[in-house]
C-alpha cells in the first residue's frame, strides 16, 4: 500500500555551496544520500587544446585560469615543465622566490577553503577573518608582480625580475603574525563542538580508497598517507628545507580541516628558512628569446595547494607543444566524492565538497 | 455604547497602535544592528552610507523591497503561496500582545497596564501562538512546488515540533513556581523571591536554546540553511513577500526575548527600585526601560550567536532535541517540583 | 435582524467557496464585502451582541468543516481543518473555558495537525489521488452512519433545550481556568485520564515498533 519514494534533486550548478559550477546530481532516502553523481564541464575552456596553438611564453598566463585560486602553484609547475624540458638550470636565488611564491599561496589557497568550508558550515565570520589575512598575501603577489588574482608570475627561467625592495620584510611581517592570527580561527573552530559533529567521522576516506581514486594533496595525507610531492620527488630545491608533512589518521573531514591547518604552519616555517638563507645572484637563467624546446616529452609534477599537479607536454617541433595535458588535482580528487559521501546526510555532502577543496577551473580545465 | 467600553476600546486601540510602531521600528533597526554587529565581530564596517551611522539603511532597504518584482512561480500553489508569508508574520506578532512591558502607569486618573491584554492565561497563548509559526514556514515550503523549498518546510516543521517540547517542560517549571499563567503573575513572583534566571538556571538554558531553535536562528537555521537548501522555505521568494519572512525572523527574535526576559529575568523589575521611593509613573517608565535593556541583551546574544558558531546537523539537531533537552527538561521539573514542594524557596 | 445576518453569511459563504477557485476571487470577495458593509451599517447593533459573533464563527466553522471534505486538495483541507479547530477554541472562550481554547489551539492547531501537514508534505499526495474511494462497501456505509450520527446529534440538541447554547454553563468565579481544569482531571476524573495516557502509550509505541521494523 505505501511505498517509499526516493528522491531525486540537483544540487547545483547554481547553488551557494558547490563552490562554482559543479553539479551534483543527489539521490535521497529522507536526508540520507543514497547515490550521488558529479557532472562536471560546466568550466570547460579547452584549456589544453588552446595550449596547441600558443608558444610556450603565452601559454603561462593560461595556466593562471586553471586553478585560479592558486595561479603561482600552475606556473611553477608549468615553468618546471617546460625547463625540464628544455634542460634549463633555474639560478638558485629564483628557486627560493618561487618557493616562498608557492608557499604564500598555498597559505592563501587554504585560508580561500577555510573560509568556504566554515561558511558551509554555518560559521560566517571565519571566512571575513581568513580574507582578512588572504588580503595580506595578495598585496605582497601584487606587490610583487601588479595582479592579484592571474599572477603570470614567473618566467620560463627563472622570474621575470627580482622583487622590490623591502618585499622580503613585509613577507617576514606576515608570517610573523600569521601565527596568532591562525589561533583566532582555531579558537572558533578546532574545538568547537558544533564543528567536530559537523565535520568527525564525516565523509571517511580510506587510505586504500584513496590512493585507489588517485586522490592526492592534503585529502589523501588526511587519511594517513605519507605522499607529498616536495619529499617525494623535490622540485625548485624543496629539498633544502625542514618541514613536516601533516597527516590525519582518520581520513575524515575534521582531519582534513587540521592537515590543512597544519600545513599552512609548515608553509611559514618554509618561507622563514627561504628568507632566511636567501642567496643573491641572478634570478632568470640565460633563454633564447624565442622558446624551441627540443623534440620530446616531459611530465612534471608539483604539489599544489589541491594535490599532485602535473604537467604532461609533447613537443615536435616549432614554439609550440604538440600536446598538452594536466593532471588536475580537483578533478581526480572529485572522483573520490560519492566514496566519501554514500550514506551521509545531505548536509554533509557541503562539507565533503569543502573538505576536498575542489576548483572548477581546475577540474574542468 | 457604555462609557467604560469606550473608554477600553481608546486604550486598547492606542496601546495597539503604539506596539505596532515600536515593534515594527524594532524591527527595521534591528536588521541594522544585525547588519552593523555582524561587521563589528568580522572586522569590517558595515551599512554606513544611508544616512548618519547607516541609520535609513533601513528605510532604503523597505523601498528596495517594495519596488522589486514579486515573482510567484509557475507551478506554486498560488492561495497557500501568497497565503504563508501573511501566516508566519501574524504570529509573531501577535503574541507579544500579552507580554507586560512595565508596570502600569496613570495617566488621565486611569491606570493603564503596559500591556495590550493582561489574560489569565498569558504564558499559553504565547505557546498557542508560537506553534502557529509552523504553518507559514512549511506551507511556504510545500507550496513553492521546489524541492529546496520542500526540505526546508519539512526540517522547520520538525524542528520546531521538537523544540517546543522542551520549551514547554521547561516553562512549567516556572509556572510552578509562580502558581499562575499569568505573565503579569509571574513578573511580581520573580520581584519577590529573586529572578528565575538564577534558581532556574537549567530550565533557563533549555528554554533559551529551545528559543533559539523555535526562531530559527543559528546554530538551528537549518530550514533556511543556505549553504545546504539554498534558502530553504523562502527559495522562491523574492520582493515583498520574502521581506515577509525576513521581518517575521525578527520579529519572533523580540518576542522571543521579551519572552525570556518576562519569565527568567524578572520582566520590568529592577532590584531595589522599590526602596528608592518613586513616584509610580516614574518607576513604570524606569521599569519599561529595565526591560528594554534585557531584552536588549537577549537580542544581542542572538546576534553574537549568529556570528560566532557554526550550524548543527539536521540528525545532530534532533539529537539534541529529543534526547538531551527534553529529558533535561524533566528532570528540571523535578528538580522544581521538589523545591516547591519542600518550600525551599 | 436574523435575515440581515443569515444575508452576510450567505455572501461570506459564496466568497469564501469562489476564493479557492482562482478566477473572480477579487469580484466575488468585493460583493461580498460591500454586502456585508451594507448590512452592518443598518444593523449596527448586532455588532456588540455575542449572538452575532458566535454565529458568525459557526457558520465559518460549519462552512470549513464542509471544505475539509469537499476540497479537492488534501493540503486545503488541512488548512480549512485548522481554521475549523480555531473556531472551536473560540467557541471555547465563548463559554469562558480560556484555558481549554488555549489547549485546543497548542495541541490541535499547533500541534496535531503540524502533523497532518507533516505527512502529506511528505507523501506528496496529487490532486487526483486524494479523491477515489476505496471498495464498494464504504460509501453505503459511511452514508448510514453519517446519517445516524447526524440523528443522534440533532436528538441530544432537541433534548437539552434546558441549556441554551451560549449561556456560560459555569459563570461561577475560576470557571475554565488551569486550577479547575487541573482538579477534575485528577480528581474526579483520574481514573479516565490515566486510561487514556496509557492508551496514548501503547499507540505510540506500537507506532515505533512499525516504523523501526525495518532494522531489526
Amino acid at each position: 500500500m505505501f511505498r517509499t519514494e526516493e528522491m531525486d534533486i540537483n544540487m547545483g550548478p547554481q547553488h551557494p555551496s558547490t563552490h562554482g559550477v559543479l553539479r551534483l546530481k543527489l539521490t535521497l532516502e529522507g536526508e540520507v544520500i543514497s547515490d550521488i553523481r558529479p557532472v562536471i564541464g560546466y568550466l570547460h575552456r579547452g584549456v589544453e587544446k588552446l595550449c596547441e596553438h600558443r608558444t610556450y611564453p603565452m601559454i603561462e598566463p593560461l595556466t593562471d585560469r586553471l586553478d585560479y585560486v592558486a595561479a603561482i602553484s600552475e606556473n611553477l609547475g608549468y615553468c618546471g615543465a617546460v625547463e625540464k624540458l628544455m634542460g634549463v638550470q633555474v639560478p638558485p636565488r629564483a628557486q627560493y622566490i618561487r618557493v616562498i611564491l608557492a608557499e604564500l599561496q598555498r597559505v592563501a589557497s587554504h585560508l580561500l577553503w577555510l573560509g568556504t568550508h566554515a561558511l558551509d558550515l554555518g560559521a560566517m565570520t571565519v571566512f571575513f577573518y581568513t580574507f582578512r589575512e588572504r588580503e595580506l598575501i595578495l598585496d605582497l603577489f601584487e606587490a610583487f608582480c601588479g595582479a592579484r588574482l592571474t599572477y603570470n608570475s614567473m618566467r620560463i627561467g627563472g622570474l621575470y625580475e627580482d622583487v622590490p625592495a623591502g618585499w622580503f620584510d613585509r613577507v617576514r611581517h606576515f608570517i610573523d603574525i600569521f601565527p596568532s592570527r591562525e589561533k583566532e580561527y582555531e579558537d572558533l573552530l578546532t574545538v568547537n563542538r558544533i564543528f567536530k559533529g559537523r565535520t568527525v567521522g564525516v565523509g571517511i576516506l580510506k587510505p586504500e580508497d584513496g590512493i585507489a581514486l588517485g586522490v592526492s594533496g592534503p585529502t589523501l595525507r588526511a587519511s594517513g598517507v605519507n605522499y607529498d610531492v616536495r619529499v617525494a620527488q623535490p622540485y625548485s630545491s624543496y629539498e633544502q628545507f625542514q618541514f613536516d608533512v601533516p597527516l590525519g589518521a582518520n581520513g575524515d573531514t575534521y582531519d582534513r580541516y587540521l592537515v590543512r591547518m597544519e600545513e599552512m604552519r609548515q608553509s611559514c616555517r618554509i618561507i622563514r628558512q627561504a628568507l632566511e638563507r636567501m642567496p643573491q645572484g641572478e634570478v632568470r637563467a640565460k633563454v633564447p628569446k624565442y622558446i624551441k624546446p627540443p623534440a620530446g616529452e616531459v611530465y612534471h609534477v608539483v604539489e599544489s595547494p589541491r594535490g599532485e599537479q602535473g604537467f604532461y607536454i609533447v613537443q615536435v617541433a616549432g614554439e609550440m607543444p604538440y600536446r598538452m595535458r594536466f593532471r588536475a588535482p580537483s578533478f581526480v580528487n572529485l572522483q573520490a566524492l560519492p566514496t566519501m559521501c554514500k550514506g551521509q546526510m545531505i548536509a554533509d555532502v557541503v562539507a565533503v565538497i569543502g573538505s576536498i577543496d575542489i576548483v572548477l577551473g581546475d577540474c574542468d580545465r | 455604547m457604555s462609557q467604560e467600553l469606550t473608554r477600553v476600546l481608546i486604550e486598547s486601540g492606542v496601546k495597539i497602535a503604539l506596539f505596532f510602531v515600536i515593534v515594527l521600528t524594532l524591527i527595521a533597526y534591528l536588521t541594522l544592528a544585525e547588519r552593523r554587529v555582524s561587521a563589528w565581530i568580522q572586522d569590517r564596517r558595515g551599512p554606513n552610507r544611508v544616512g548618519p551611522f547607516g541609520l535609513l539603511q533601513p528605510v532604503a532597504d523597505g523601498i528596495k523591497f517594495l519596488f522589486k518584482e514579486a515573482i510567484t512561480p509557475l507551478n506554486a500553489y498560488r492561495p497557500v503561496y501568497l497565503l504563508a508569508p501573511a501566516l508566519i508574520f501574524v504570529p509573531a506578532l501577535v503574541t507579544f500582545s500579552v507580554i507586560p512591558v512595565g508596570p502600569p502607569v496613570r495617566l488621565f486618573g486611569y491606570d493603564i497596564p503596559l500591556q495590550i491584554a493582561d489574560v489569565d492565561n498569558g504564558v499559553l497563548i504565547i505557546l498557542a501562538f508560537a506553534s502557529m509559526g509552523v504553518y507559514g514556514v512549511a506551507l511556504a515550503g510545500w507550496s513553492s512546488n521546489n524541492k529546496y523549498s520542500l526540505m526546508g518546510g519539512i526540517r522547520s516543521s520538525s524542528q520546531m515540533i521538537s523544540y517546543e517540547l522542551a520549551m514547554g517542560i521547561s516553562l512549567v517549571g516556572v509556572l510552578m513556581a509562580t502558581g499562575s499563567l499569568r505573565l503579569n503573575d509571574i513578573v511580581q513572583q520573580q520581584a519577590q523571591r529573586g529572578w528565575n534566571m538564577f534558581w532556574q538556571l537549567p530550565g533557563f538554558i533549555i528554554f533559551l536554546t529551545a528559543a533559539f531553535a523555535e526562531t530559527n536562528r543559528l546554530p538551528f537555521d537549518l530550514p533556511e540553511a543556505e549553504s545546504e537548501l539554498v534558502a530553504g522555505y523562502h527559495t522562491e521568494y523574492s520582493g515583498m513577500r520574502f521581506s515577509m519572512f525576513y521581518m517575521a525572523e525578527y520579529a519572533n527574535m523580540i518576542t522571543a526575548s521579551a519572552l525570556l526576559a518576562t519569565l527568567y529575568c524578572g520582566g520590568y523589575h529592577v532590584p531595589g527600585l522599590a526602596r528608592l521611593g518613586l513616584s509610580g509613573n516614574v518607576a513604570a517608565l524606569l521599569g519599561a526601560a529595565a526591560f528594554g535593556v534585557k531584552m536588549g541583551a537577549f537580542l544581542f546574544l542572538y546576534l553574537w550567536v549568529r556570528w560566532t558558531l557554526p550550524r548543527f546537523r539536521y540528525d545532530q539537531l534532533m539529537n539534541l532535541g529529543w534526547k538531551v533537552l527534553l529529558p533535561a527538561s524533566l528532570l528540571h521539573l523535578l528538580w522544581v517540583s521538589l523545591i516547591v514542594l519542600k518550600g525551599w524557596v | 435582524m436574523n435575515l440581515l445576518i443569515g444575508l452576510i453569511f450567505l455572501a461570506g459563504a459564496f466568497a469564501a467557496v469562489r476564493a479557492f477557485w482562482p478566477q473572480r476571487q477579487a469580484v466575488f470577495g468585493l460583493i461580498a464585502g460591500v454586502t456585508g458593509a451594507t448590512l452592518l451599517a443598518v444593523e449596527r447593533a448586532a455588532l456588540l451582541t455575542l449572538q452575532f459573533w458566535a454565529g458568525l464563527i459557526g457558520f465559518i466553522a460549519i462552512l470549513s468543516a464542509l471544505l475539509v471534505i469537499l476540497h479537492p486538495n488534501p493540503m486545503v483541507s488541512v488548512l480549512f481543518l485548522i481554521l475549523n479547530l480555531f473556531c472551536v477554541a473560540l467557541f471555547y472562550l465563548f463559554l469562558q473555558a480560556q484555558f481549554l481554547a488555549a489547549i485546543q489551539v497548542i495541541v490541535y492547531a499547533g500541534a496535531i495537525m503540524v502533523l497532518f501537514l507533516f505527512v502529506i508534505m511528505l507523501l506528496n499526495l496529487r490532486v487526483e489521488e486524494g479523491l477515489h474511494l476505496t471498495g464498494g462497501v464504504q460509501r453505503p456505509a459511511a452514508f448510514v452512519l453519517g446519517t445516524a450520527f447526524a440523528g443522534v446529534l440533532f436528538w441530544a440538541i432537541l433534548h437539552r433545550r434546558d441549556r441554551p447554547f451560549l449561556e456560560p454553563p459555569g459563570s461561577a468565579e475560576g470557571f475554565g481556568t488551569a486550577r479547575d481544569l487541573g482538579v477534575l482531571l485528577f480528581g474526579r476524573y483520574l481514573f479516565a485520564f490515566e486510561a487514556a495516557s496509557i492508551l496514548l502509550v501503547a499507540a505510540m509505541i506500537g507506532a515505533v515498533l512499525l516504523a523501526k521494523r525495518r532494522l531489526q
